[in-house]
Order: structure tokens, then C-alpha cells, then sequence
């Protein structure tokens, strides 16, 4: 009854100056906003690399080989050999199949088409790559064992590559040429979209042996080995298998740089790192609703100068301190809440605009609780920002307010 | 004048006020005593600086005494906490000010609710209780105005509205004709007279000798004494 009054007698306060106390919330409107049109994005960014991941099947294993930053800057680098697939091919039994992946080098190839020419990455890879790197094909056919086993020189192009090589998408049968050697396209792999603004189709596909055949004498390609475990073998079964065939080099030495990754483990990484990501930009721009904070304390207190003689009444016909207290402070609360309302809005409007405008990511709205979230720290900052104000207005002289004119 | 506590609206003993201004202490008022009895109807009158709203201010609980004792309807209510002076001003002193005080942005009858409201009367038995006492003061056709809407006389009918919509021990009013031409002034005066009949106890401060001599006792003030007054 009270509360309803208080806030019924704060909305009749702030309806007197409707473009002020529109102004003064504004800074609170855009903070609440930006707050949860970021944590909105990052959800949808986060759903859309789970959704990438998802694609490659949860039940595949990733041998790949680490290199630390100190490592790097030794000019060491850890690989995975050709030796190292082949001694898995021959020897790991708990795998149904086995599928090498390595990039030519590790720079970017010069593929060319006419006077196109690109740098882009050149992947060997085999047929089960299809499935594990989910790549669904526009046009033409994937990559086979026979391609693999006779070298023959085919590719398949990612979408990316084809408009940039000024091909059309009926393009397979034509040639193309890597670093000098011809090679036909068999086949265009379907647009993915991008990844963290990484675009997903910018490759191009050779059958794995064609790599290994294209490679100097002296090269060592560090492969990228997927694994699909025999039906029953469990995956911590195959990571034991993989380690024991490959804890120790040709002269004996420890690889413990050598890691075995589930797909869910890799989105796990991705996932957590947009998390993360969210939160921190979250935090960020919450420091603008502390900026709107300050602008709201910056009114009340102009408006507690300006209503002396009204609180001088008030407190002729018998109000007290306490009340003063509060109606000034719930004048603050309703001036952020209802900024933080329409903040959600806005936010969630701004959310699904900018993933509706951004290729890639799916229509998102910010998840609950940044709703919640936000509202509620806007009503704390209106706390906060109507206290100092509220306090002033409470220890205001009637005896001096009502002799003001 | 003297009566008992019993019969006395208000009982002021040896009430004093000293302010503090630059480290000198200023005298407002000075050993001040009186008795207002009950449906009585007193003018204070005094020059500019006599203490007069020094002692209005006392008397409405807005200020409290350096020393004495101000007795309010039998209790003794010279050092109050701030809720507890606030409370009973609001139930048993009803303001009347030369300037009126209506809250601009609420309408008549929103402006009359205000003291009850604040003592937390349900709305809709407040609004019952204000339309009557607007029907007192003849204002019953115009409670859905706003104050900016009103002449200056009927603005102090709001005020009178207000100020007795609690039912108060006593009603102070501060230069209530001051803003007022002089037709107006002697139609609020004439309510006055009406309250007073009805046994209203009011206490007015005025300059106008006027408006003091339709009073049924007026006193004077100066150097923050009274001076004199008469029956």
C-alpha cells in the first residue's frame, strides 16, 4: 500500500518533467543496452561455434601435436610425421578409421586460375575428411581412396576460393594451378560461414597422398590425425592406444606435446573462450551504467535544490525525514528501472539486428538472466545514485525552505 | 492570562530561542509565556525582526525552543525527536501560509489528501475526508483543478482546506490575507470567524491592524517579548 503509493507519487514526479526525466534515464537506457546486446552476442556466438562443432561429430578423436610459445621462439616446432600416421595406420586396433590431415606448408599456397591468383591454404586430406570436417559438397564429388592411392592431381575448392579465383560454381572439370601444378577440380564444397571471423571456406582440398607426394624431400608436414574409435572401444581406451604408440620419438625422447582431443573437448575450449569473452566485455561496458549512474545523481541533486519549498511543505503537513528519504530515493529507483526496462529492450532489439545483419551467427536474444542482471543493476545504481540526493533532501530546514520564494 | 492545562489549546513557559549568526548569539525570543485556551482566537502582531515567526515556528513543532516548555494540548512537547514532531504536526496543527503553498502539480483535491495521505490514511477515505472539507470552505466544484487555475482567494481556501481536513488542535496562520486584495481578504476572514464560531482555536500572525482587530484577542511582540495584548 505504502510502496504503492511512494511509487505511485515517484511516477507523478517524473511525469511533471517527462523530457528530463526521459534525459536522465537515456544514460542508463544506452548502458543497460549495450550490456545485454553484448552478452546477447556472445550467446549467439557461443551457439554458433557449438553448432560448427557439433557438425563434426562428437565421437571424433584429434591427434595434433602442441607447440609452445617458448618452443617457438627456440625456431622448434613439434610435429606429427607421415612415420607417426603410418605406425597408427599399422598398429592402432582400437580405430575403425584413420584420416591424415596436413596443410602443404605451413604459409599459404599460390593457387591460380587465369590472372587469378590467391594465396590460400592447401589441405591434404582424405576421403573420410568429408565427414569429420563437415563439408557438404555444391557440386561435383569428394575427394576418394582411389584419388588418394593413384595421386591423382584433383581438387576440391572451398566455396571462399571459388569467387575469388573468379570461378563460377559449375566450375568442376576446369583446372586450376598450385604453386605451378595443374590440377582439376572435381568438386565445391558448400559455403560455411565463418568462425570468430575466421572465414571457414577459404581451402582447397588434395587427396592426402597427392600432399605427400608435392612435398620437397626435405619437408616435415605436422599432420592432424582424426580417429574414430571402433564400435565399443571407449575414447579413453584409443587416447591410451594413440599415446603409447606415440609417447616417445625414433631416438626415445619424451612427446608429451602430443595431444588426443575430443571435437566436444575442442568446442569446450571455443565455447569457454566466448564466455569469457562475453563477461569481460559485459564488465566493460557496465562501466557505462555507472556513467548513467552518475547522471541520474546529477539531476536528483539539481532536483532537490529545486523542490526546497516543496519538501518544506511536505514536511510542514507532517512528513518525516524517513519519508522524504524514501520518495527521493524511489524517484531515483523508478527513473533507473524504468531506464533498465527499456534498456532490455533496446538491447535485445540491438541484439537481434546486429546477428540478423552478421552472416554466420543465428537469431539470438540475450539469454534471461542478462535481463534480470541488468535490471537489477540499474535499480542498485538507482539506489546508489539517489542516496546522496535522498539524504540531502531529508535534512533540508522546513523553518528555511518555506521562507525561500 | 492564565487557564489550567486543561482547557488550554497550547501553554508556553519561559520559551526562548537564541541563534547562533557569526559566532553571535541572537535572541529570537525572550522568556516568552502564553496561554491560548481553547477556541480562541489570537492575532500576534509585531515590526519585522520582533520574533513573531520565530515564535509561529515553535508553536507548529517546524522549531524547537532553546528553553522552556511548550505544552500542546496538555503535553509537553518541547523536546521531540523529529518522527514524533512530524506526527503530530501533521494530526494537530494545520499551516496557513501568506504565500498559500499548494504543490503546483497536483489538483485540488490531491493537494488536500497531502497531510492525510502522510499520516498513512487509506486514499480512498482521504479523498472522502478532503471533498468535505473543500464543501466547508465552498470549493466542492472545483477539486479537479489545478492550483495555477484558481484565484488567489480560492488558492487560500485550499490552503483552509488543507490545513483542516486533519481535524487540528490548532490552526496557525501565517499573513493569511497578505497576498490578497482586500475584497478577498475580508471573505477569508469571514471563514475565519466561521471556524472560530465552530471552535476552531487559531492562532494568526499578521502586520494588518485590520485583520488583528477582527480577532478576538490580539497580541503584540517586540524584541522578542510579549508586549501587550487585549481581550
Amino acid at each position: 500500500m505504502m510502496l504503492a503509493r511512494t511509487l505511485g507519487s515517484a511516477l507523478g514526479s517524473l511525469r511533471d518533467h517527462p523530457l528530463r526525466s526521459f534525459l536522465t534515464a537515456l544514460g542508463i537506457v544506452v548502458g543497460v543496452a549495450s550490456v545485454v546486446a553484448v552478452i546477447g552476442l556472445f550467446a549467439g556466438l557461443d551457439r554458433m561455434v557449438g553448432d560448427q562443432f557439433a557438425g563434426m561429430g562428437a565421437n571424433v578423436l584429434q591427434v595434433r601435436a602442441e607447440t609452445s610459445i617458448e618452443e617457438e621462439m627456440r625456431g622448434e616446432r613439434n610435429v606429427i610425421t607421415y612415420d607417426d600416421y603410418q605406425r597408427l595406420s599399422a598398429r592402432l586396433t582400437g580405430a575403425s578409421a584413420i584420416s591424415p590431415v596436413f596443410e602443404l606448408t605451413d604459409g599459404r599456397q599460390s593457387v591460380r586460375h587465369g590472372r587469378s591468383e590467391l594465396p590460400t591454404r592447401v589441405i591434404a586430406a582424405t576421403r573420410r575428411y568429408q565427414g569429420s570436417g563437415s563439408i557438404t559438397l555444391a557440386s561435383g564429388r569428394f575427394l576418394s581412396d582411389e584419388d588418394s592411392h593413384a595421386r591423382r592431381r584433383v581438387v576440391v575448392l572451398g566455396d571462399g576460393v571459388v569467387e575469388r579465383l573468379n570461378l563460377t560454381h559449375d566450375a568442376v572439370g576446369e583446372f586450376i594451378q598450385i604453386n605451378n601444378q595443374w590440377m582439376k577440380v572435381i568438386g565445391i564444397a558448400a559455403p560455411k560461414g565463418r568462425i570468430l571471423g575466421f572465414s571457414q571456406d577459404d581451402f582447397v582440398l588434395i587427396p592426402f597422398e597427392t600432399g605427400v607426394s608435392l612435398l620437397a624431400a626435405s619437408a616435415r608436414p605436422n599432420l592432424t590425425i582424426s580417429l574414430t574409435p571402433r564400435e565399443g572401444v571407449e575414447n579413453a581406451t584409443l587416447v591410451r592406444q594413440v599415446n603409447a604408440l606415440l609417447a616417445r620419438d625414433t631416438n626415445g625422447r619424451s612427446r608429451d606435446y602430443i595431444k588426443v582431443e575430443t571435437s566436444s573437448e575442442l568446442a569446450g575450449t571455443f565455447t569457454n573462450i566466448t564466455r569469457i569473452g562475453g563477461v569481460v566485455a559485459g564488465c566493460i561496458v557496465a562501466v557505462s551504467l555507472l556513467v548513467g549512474g552518475i547522471g541520474v545523481m546529477n539531476i536528483m541533486l539539481v532536483s532537490v535544490t529545486e523542490r526546497t519549498r516543496e519538501i518544506g511543505i511536505y514536511k510542514a503537513l507532517g512528513a518525516t525525514r524517513k519519508q522524504i528519504r524514501v520518495q527521493f530515493l524511489a524517484e531515483s529507483m523508478v527513473v533507473a528501472g524504468s531506464g533498465g526496462l527499456l534498456g532490455v529492450l533496446m538491447g535485445c532489439l540491438l541484439c537481434l539486428a546486429v546477428s540478423a545483419l552478421v552472416p554466420g551467427l543465428p537469431l539470438t536474444l540475450p539469454p534471461w538472466w542478462s535481463w534480470l542482471l541488468a535490471f537489477l543493476f540499474s535499480a542498485a545504481v538507482g539506489v546508489f545514485a539517489g542516496y546522496l540526493p535522498a539524504m540531502r533532501a531529508a535534512s533540508v530546514d522546513a523553518v528555511i525552505s518555506l521562507r525561500r520564494e | 492570562m492564565s487557564a489550567s492545562s486543561a482547557t488550554c489549546a497550547l501553554r508556553l513557559q519561559g520559551i526562548s530561542k537564541v541563534y547562533d549568526v557569526e559566532d553571535v548569539a541572537v535572541r529570537a525570543l525572550d522568556h516568552v509565556d502564553l496561554d491560548v485556551p481553547r477556541n480562541d482566537y489570537v492575532s500576534i502582531m509585531g515590526a519585522s525582526g520582533s520574533g513573531k515567526s520565530t515564535l509561529l515556528n515553535i508553536l507548529g513543532l517546524l522549531d524547537t525552543p532553546t528553553t522552556g516548555r511548550y505544552e500542546l494540548g496538555g503535553m509537553d512537547v518541547s523536546a521531540l525527536t523529529e518522527p514524533e514532531a512530524a506526527k503530530i504536526r501533521g494530526a494537530q496543527i494545520g499551516f496557513i501560509f501568506q504565500s498559500f503553498n499548494l504543490l503546483p502539480r497536483m489538483d485540488v483535491v490531491r493537494n488536500v489528501m497531502l497531510p492525510l495521505t502522510l499520516a498513512g490514511m487509506h486514499t480512498a477515505e482521504a479523498r472522502e475526508r478532503a471533498f468535505h472539507a473543500l464543501d466547508d470552505v465552498g470549493l466542492s466544484g472545483r477539486t479537479a483543478h489545478l492550483p495555477t487555475q484558481l484565484s488567489g482567494g480560492q488558492k487560500q481556501r485550499v490552503a483552509i482546506a488543507r490545513a483542516l481536513c486533519t481535524q487540528p488542535t490548532l490552526l496557525l496562520a501565517d499573513e493569511p490575507t497578505g497576498a490578497l486584495d482586500s475584497r478577498t481578504a475580508l471573505e477569508i476572514l469571514a471563514l475565519f470567524e466561521k471556524l472560530h464560531d465552530e471552535g476552531q482555536t487559531i492562532v494568526l500572525v499578521t502586520h494588518d491592524s485590520n485583520v488583528a482587530a477582527r480577532c478576538r484577542r490580539s497580541l503584540t511582540m517586540s524584541d522578542g517579548k510579549i508586549m501587550a495584548g487585549h481581550a
